[in-house]
Protein backbone atom coordinates (compact mmCIF):
# COMPACT_ATOMS: atom_id res chain seq x y z
CA UNK A 1 0.00 0.00 0.00
CA UNK A 2 2.68 2.50 1.04
CA UNK A 3 5.00 1.15 -1.63
CA UNK A 4 2.31 1.63 -4.24
CA UNK A 5 1.58 5.17 -3.04
CA UNK A 6 5.27 6.10 -3.23
CA UNK A 7 5.71 4.53 -6.65
CA UNK A 8 2.67 6.34 -8.00
CA UNK A 9 4.47 9.61 -7.26
CA UNK A 10 6.21 10.57 -10.47
CA UNK A 11 8.89 12.64 -8.77
CA UNK A 12 9.89 9.74 -6.53
CA UNK A 13 10.11 7.30 -9.46
CA UNK A 14 12.18 9.89 -11.36
CA UNK A 15 14.54 10.31 -8.40
CA UNK A 16 14.94 6.55 -8.13
CA UNK A 17 15.74 6.46 -11.85
CA UNK A 18 18.29 9.26 -11.50
CA UNK A 19 20.07 7.14 -8.89
CA UNK A 20 20.38 4.11 -11.15
CA UNK A 21 23.86 4.28 -12.60
CA UNK A 22 24.03 4.81 -16.36
CA UNK A 23 27.83 5.02 -16.39
CA UNK A 24 30.48 3.75 -14.03
CA UNK A 25 30.78 6.39 -11.32
CA UNK A 26 33.84 8.68 -11.57
CA UNK A 27 35.60 7.26 -8.51
CA UNK A 28 35.69 3.78 -10.01
CA UNK A 29 36.88 4.85 -13.40
CA UNK A 30 40.23 6.44 -12.69
CA UNK A 31 42.09 3.30 -13.67
CA UNK A 32 39.81 1.96 -16.37
CA UNK A 33 37.67 3.10 -19.22
CA UNK A 34 34.16 4.21 -18.30
CA UNK A 35 31.36 1.89 -19.26
CA UNK A 36 27.83 2.59 -20.37
CA UNK A 37 25.35 0.61 -18.28
CA UNK A 38 21.84 1.14 -19.65
CA UNK A 39 20.37 -2.30 -18.92
CA UNK A 40 18.78 -1.62 -15.55
CA UNK A 41 17.08 1.56 -16.73
CA UNK A 42 15.96 -0.17 -19.91
CA UNK A 43 14.41 -2.86 -17.71
CA UNK A 44 12.72 -0.20 -15.58
CA UNK A 45 11.20 1.27 -18.75
CA UNK A 46 9.55 -2.09 -19.35
CA UNK A 47 7.91 -2.32 -15.92
CA UNK A 48 4.74 -0.34 -16.69
CA UNK A 49 3.51 2.43 -18.93
CA UNK A 50 3.78 5.07 -16.23
CA UNK A 51 7.36 4.03 -15.37
CA UNK A 52 8.21 4.16 -19.08
CA UNK A 53 6.81 7.68 -19.41
CA UNK A 54 8.75 8.88 -16.37
CA UNK A 55 12.01 7.02 -16.97
CA UNK A 56 12.61 7.33 -20.72
CA UNK A 57 13.66 10.99 -20.22
CA UNK A 58 15.95 9.81 -17.42
CA UNK A 59 17.46 7.03 -19.55
CA UNK A 60 18.05 9.33 -22.53
CA UNK A 61 19.04 12.53 -20.73
CA UNK A 62 22.63 12.08 -21.81
CA UNK A 63 24.30 11.30 -25.10
CA UNK A 64 28.02 10.67 -24.98
CA UNK A 65 29.32 9.57 -28.35
CA UNK A 66 32.56 8.18 -26.92
CA UNK A 67 30.77 5.82 -24.55
CA UNK A 68 27.55 5.02 -26.38
CA UNK A 69 28.96 3.83 -29.68
CA UNK A 70 26.90 0.62 -29.61
CA UNK A 71 23.59 2.45 -29.48
CA UNK A 72 22.04 2.15 -32.95
CA UNK A 73 21.64 5.39 -34.86
CA UNK A 74 17.89 4.80 -35.20
CA UNK A 75 17.57 4.74 -31.42
CA UNK A 76 19.63 7.93 -31.10
CA UNK A 77 17.43 9.65 -33.64
CA UNK A 78 14.30 8.41 -31.88
CA UNK A 79 15.28 9.76 -28.47
CA UNK A 80 17.50 12.73 -29.26
CA UNK A 81 14.82 15.21 -28.24
CA UNK A 82 15.35 13.95 -24.68
CA UNK A 83 19.10 14.65 -24.59
CA UNK A 84 20.07 17.23 -22.00
CA UNK A 85 23.79 16.45 -21.99
CA UNK A 86 25.54 15.82 -25.26
CA UNK A 87 29.19 15.32 -25.95
CA UNK A 88 31.52 13.25 -28.03
CA UNK A 89 30.52 12.70 -31.59
CA UNK A 90 27.35 14.75 -32.00
CA UNK A 91 27.87 16.44 -35.34
CA UNK A 92 24.32 16.98 -36.43
CA UNK A 93 21.55 18.30 -34.23
CA UNK A 94 17.97 19.16 -35.06
CA UNK A 95 15.90 21.52 -32.98
CA UNK A 96 12.19 21.15 -33.31
CA UNK A 97 11.28 24.78 -32.70
CA UNK A 98 7.59 25.48 -32.61
CA UNK A 99 6.08 28.82 -33.42
CA UNK A 100 5.06 29.22 -29.79
CA UNK A 101 8.61 28.52 -28.51
CA UNK A 102 9.80 30.96 -25.91
CA UNK A 103 13.17 32.67 -25.66
CA UNK A 104 13.86 30.74 -22.44
CA UNK A 105 13.86 27.52 -24.49
CA UNK A 106 16.69 28.95 -26.56
CA UNK A 107 18.74 29.56 -23.43
CA UNK A 108 18.49 25.81 -22.78
CA UNK A 109 19.56 25.26 -26.36
CA UNK A 110 22.66 27.39 -25.80
CA UNK A 111 23.55 25.27 -22.78
CA UNK A 112 23.06 22.11 -24.79
CA UNK A 113 25.09 23.26 -27.77
CA UNK A 114 28.08 24.17 -25.64
CA UNK A 115 28.23 20.47 -24.76
CA UNK A 116 28.51 19.40 -28.41
CA UNK A 117 32.10 20.30 -29.34
CA UNK A 118 31.99 18.42 -32.63
CA UNK A 119 28.76 19.92 -33.86
CA UNK A 120 28.90 20.60 -37.57
CA UNK A 121 25.32 21.20 -38.51
CA UNK A 122 22.41 22.67 -36.63
CA UNK A 123 18.97 22.37 -38.13
CA UNK A 124 15.77 23.95 -36.94
CA UNK A 125 12.43 22.83 -38.19
CA UNK A 126 9.72 23.65 -38.87
CA UNK A 127 9.91 27.43 -38.77
CA UNK A 128 7.11 29.41 -40.28
CA UNK A 129 7.48 32.37 -37.96
CA UNK A 130 10.30 34.66 -39.09
CA UNK A 131 10.42 36.47 -35.76
CA UNK A 132 11.09 33.15 -34.10
CA UNK A 133 13.86 32.39 -36.57
CA UNK A 134 15.50 35.77 -35.90
CA UNK A 135 15.42 35.06 -32.16
CA UNK A 136 16.81 31.57 -32.74
CA UNK A 137 19.78 32.87 -34.71
CA UNK A 138 20.34 35.67 -32.21
CA UNK A 139 20.53 33.10 -29.41
CA UNK A 140 22.87 30.61 -31.06
CA UNK A 141 25.19 33.00 -32.90
CA UNK A 142 27.05 34.36 -29.82
CA UNK A 143 28.04 30.89 -28.68
CA UNK A 144 31.82 30.90 -28.36
CA UNK A 145 32.25 27.37 -29.65
CA UNK A 146 30.01 27.99 -32.61
CA UNK A 147 31.99 31.12 -33.36
CA UNK A 148 35.20 29.14 -33.69
CA UNK A 149 33.81 26.25 -35.70
CA UNK A 150 34.27 26.79 -39.39
CA UNK A 151 31.88 24.04 -40.37
CA UNK A 152 28.87 25.08 -38.38
CA UNK A 153 25.88 25.96 -40.45
CA UNK A 154 22.46 26.90 -39.24
CA UNK A 155 20.11 25.26 -41.68
CA UNK A 156 16.44 26.01 -41.88
CA UNK A 157 14.22 23.47 -43.49
CA UNK A 158 12.42 25.96 -45.68
CA UNK A 159 15.62 27.81 -46.43
CA UNK A 160 14.05 31.10 -45.46
CA UNK A 161 17.29 32.74 -44.36
CA UNK A 162 17.23 34.73 -47.58
CA UNK A 163 14.21 36.60 -46.39
CA UNK A 164 15.96 37.84 -43.23
CA UNK B 1 15.28 26.27 21.51
CA UNK B 2 12.98 23.32 20.96
CA UNK B 3 9.89 22.74 18.88
CA UNK B 4 7.10 20.23 19.28
CA UNK B 5 6.13 18.08 16.31
CA UNK B 6 2.86 16.19 16.40
CA UNK B 7 2.55 12.98 14.40
CA UNK B 8 -0.62 11.82 12.63
CA UNK B 9 -1.38 9.52 15.56
CA UNK B 10 -1.13 12.47 17.98
CA UNK B 11 2.23 11.76 19.56
CA UNK B 12 4.31 14.76 20.55
CA UNK B 13 8.03 14.90 19.73
CA UNK B 14 10.14 17.60 21.36
CA UNK B 15 13.18 18.27 19.17
CA UNK B 16 15.84 20.94 18.88
CA UNK B 17 14.92 23.64 16.40
CA UNK B 18 18.08 23.09 14.36
CA UNK B 19 17.21 19.40 14.05
CA UNK B 20 13.61 20.13 13.04
CA UNK B 21 14.87 22.65 10.50
CA UNK B 22 16.58 19.93 8.48
CA UNK B 23 13.06 19.78 7.07
CA UNK B 24 12.56 22.68 4.70
CA UNK B 25 8.79 22.38 5.23
CA UNK B 26 9.17 22.85 8.99
CA UNK B 27 11.81 25.54 8.55
CA UNK B 28 9.43 27.54 6.36
CA UNK B 29 6.54 26.99 8.78
CA UNK B 30 8.65 28.24 11.70
CA UNK B 31 9.70 31.29 9.70
CA UNK B 32 6.09 32.00 8.80
CA UNK B 33 4.71 31.79 12.35
CA UNK B 34 7.72 33.51 13.97
CA UNK B 35 8.41 33.02 17.71
CA UNK B 36 5.72 30.60 18.87
CA UNK B 37 5.40 27.59 21.16
CA UNK B 38 2.57 26.14 19.12
CA UNK B 39 3.05 22.49 18.24
CA UNK B 40 3.52 21.73 14.54
CA UNK B 41 1.07 19.11 13.25
CA UNK B 42 2.42 16.64 10.68
CA UNK B 43 -0.74 14.86 9.56
CA UNK B 44 1.04 12.79 6.91
CA UNK B 45 3.67 11.23 9.19
CA UNK B 46 3.05 8.51 11.75
CA UNK B 47 4.94 8.38 15.04
CA UNK B 48 6.93 5.32 13.91
CA UNK B 49 8.13 7.11 10.81
CA UNK B 50 8.68 10.43 12.56
CA UNK B 51 10.90 8.64 15.09
CA UNK B 52 13.08 7.43 12.21
CA UNK B 53 13.10 10.82 10.50
CA UNK B 54 14.14 12.57 13.72
CA UNK B 55 16.87 9.96 14.24
CA UNK B 56 18.22 10.80 10.77
CA UNK B 57 18.02 14.55 11.33
CA UNK B 58 19.72 14.25 14.74
CA UNK B 59 22.60 12.32 13.17
CA UNK B 60 22.97 14.84 10.36
CA UNK B 61 22.25 17.97 12.40
CA UNK B 62 25.68 19.47 11.70
CA UNK B 63 25.85 18.62 8.01
CA UNK B 64 26.16 21.62 5.71
CA UNK B 65 22.86 22.56 4.10
CA UNK B 66 22.70 20.70 0.81
CA UNK B 67 22.69 22.96 -2.20
CA UNK B 68 20.69 21.64 -5.14
CA UNK B 69 22.87 19.63 -7.50
CA UNK B 70 23.89 21.73 -10.45
CA UNK B 71 23.68 18.80 -12.78
CA UNK B 72 21.88 15.54 -13.32
CA UNK B 73 24.64 14.51 -15.72
CA UNK B 74 24.76 10.73 -15.22
CA UNK B 75 28.48 10.65 -15.95
CA UNK B 76 29.11 12.59 -12.75
CA UNK B 77 26.77 10.70 -10.48
CA UNK B 78 27.59 8.02 -7.96
CA UNK B 79 25.17 6.03 -5.86
CA UNK B 80 27.45 5.58 -2.90
CA UNK B 81 25.71 5.67 0.47
CA UNK B 82 27.50 6.50 3.72
CA UNK B 83 27.87 3.57 6.10
CA UNK B 84 25.63 5.08 8.81
CA UNK B 85 22.93 5.91 6.26
CA UNK B 86 23.11 2.41 4.82
CA UNK B 87 22.52 0.88 8.25
CA UNK B 88 19.77 3.43 8.92
CA UNK B 89 18.02 2.30 5.77
CA UNK B 90 18.11 -1.38 6.70
CA UNK B 91 14.37 -1.50 7.35
CA UNK B 92 11.53 -3.44 5.79
CA UNK B 93 10.20 -2.28 2.45
CA UNK B 94 7.08 -0.63 3.86
CA UNK B 95 9.15 1.46 6.24
CA UNK B 96 11.63 2.31 3.48
CA UNK B 97 8.85 3.79 1.36
CA UNK B 98 7.23 5.43 4.42
CA UNK B 99 10.55 7.21 5.01
CA UNK B 100 10.77 8.23 1.34
CA UNK B 101 7.21 9.63 1.40
CA UNK B 102 7.89 11.46 4.68
CA UNK B 103 11.16 12.90 3.33
CA UNK B 104 9.32 14.06 0.22
CA UNK B 105 6.50 15.63 2.27
CA UNK B 106 8.84 17.23 4.81
CA UNK B 107 11.25 18.32 2.08
CA UNK B 108 14.38 16.71 3.50
CA UNK B 109 16.35 16.26 0.29
CA UNK B 110 19.35 14.31 1.65
CA UNK B 111 17.03 11.76 3.27
CA UNK B 112 14.96 11.51 0.10
CA UNK B 113 18.17 10.93 -1.89
CA UNK B 114 19.36 8.18 0.44
CA UNK B 115 15.95 6.50 0.27
CA UNK B 116 15.87 6.64 -3.52
CA UNK B 117 19.47 5.38 -3.77
CA UNK B 118 18.49 2.45 -1.56
CA UNK B 119 15.58 1.59 -3.86
CA UNK B 120 17.86 2.03 -6.90
CA UNK B 121 20.27 -0.48 -5.37
CA UNK B 122 17.40 -2.94 -4.83
CA UNK B 123 16.37 -2.58 -8.48
CA UNK B 124 19.90 -2.97 -9.88
CA UNK B 125 20.27 -6.10 -11.99
CA UNK B 126 16.60 -7.08 -11.78
CA UNK B 127 14.49 -7.97 -14.81
CA UNK B 128 11.23 -6.06 -15.42
CA UNK B 129 9.27 -9.01 -14.04
CA UNK B 130 11.42 -9.14 -10.90
CA UNK B 131 10.95 -5.39 -10.36
CA UNK B 132 7.15 -5.74 -10.73
CA UNK B 133 7.16 -8.60 -8.28
CA UNK B 134 9.36 -6.77 -5.77
CA UNK B 135 7.08 -3.72 -5.71
CA UNK B 136 3.75 -5.30 -6.64
CA UNK B 137 3.40 -3.32 -9.87
CA UNK B 138 0.92 -4.37 -12.54
CA UNK B 139 2.21 -4.88 -16.06
CA UNK B 140 -0.14 -2.78 -18.19
CA UNK B 141 1.66 -3.34 -21.51
CA UNK B 142 -0.08 -5.49 -24.06
CA UNK B 143 1.99 -8.51 -25.18
CA UNK B 144 2.50 -6.75 -28.53
CA UNK B 145 3.75 -3.55 -26.89
CA UNK B 146 6.07 -5.51 -24.65
CA UNK B 147 7.46 -7.49 -27.58
CA UNK B 148 8.00 -4.28 -29.54
CA UNK B 149 9.96 -2.64 -26.72
CA UNK B 150 12.03 -5.77 -26.12
CA UNK B 151 12.91 -5.80 -29.80
CA UNK B 152 13.90 -2.14 -29.60
CA UNK B 153 16.15 -2.97 -26.63
CA UNK B 154 17.96 -5.88 -28.28
CA UNK B 155 21.07 -3.76 -28.89
CA UNK B 156 21.63 -3.56 -25.14
CA UNK B 157 21.46 -7.27 -24.37
CA UNK B 158 24.41 -8.67 -22.43
CA UNK B 159 25.63 -5.18 -21.58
Amino acid sequence: MVTARALETAEIVRLIGLNILLFDPPSRTLAKKKSYLPQTLLNCCLVSKSWRAILLPVLWRCYDGRLMGLVPRLIIVQYRSLFQYCSGQVTDFTVEARDDSKSSNFLGLQELLTRCPRLERLTTCPVTNYGLLRRFIRHVSPLPRLGTMMAVRVTCVRNINKRL
Amino acid sequence: MTVILVSSDNQDFKVDKEVAERSILIKNMLEDVGESDSPIPLPNVTSAVLTKVIEYCEHHRNDPVQVPEETDDPRKRSNDIEEWDMKFMQVDQEMLFEIILAANYLDIKPLLDVGCKTVANIIKGKTPEEIRKAFNIVNDFTPEEEAQIKKENEWAEDR
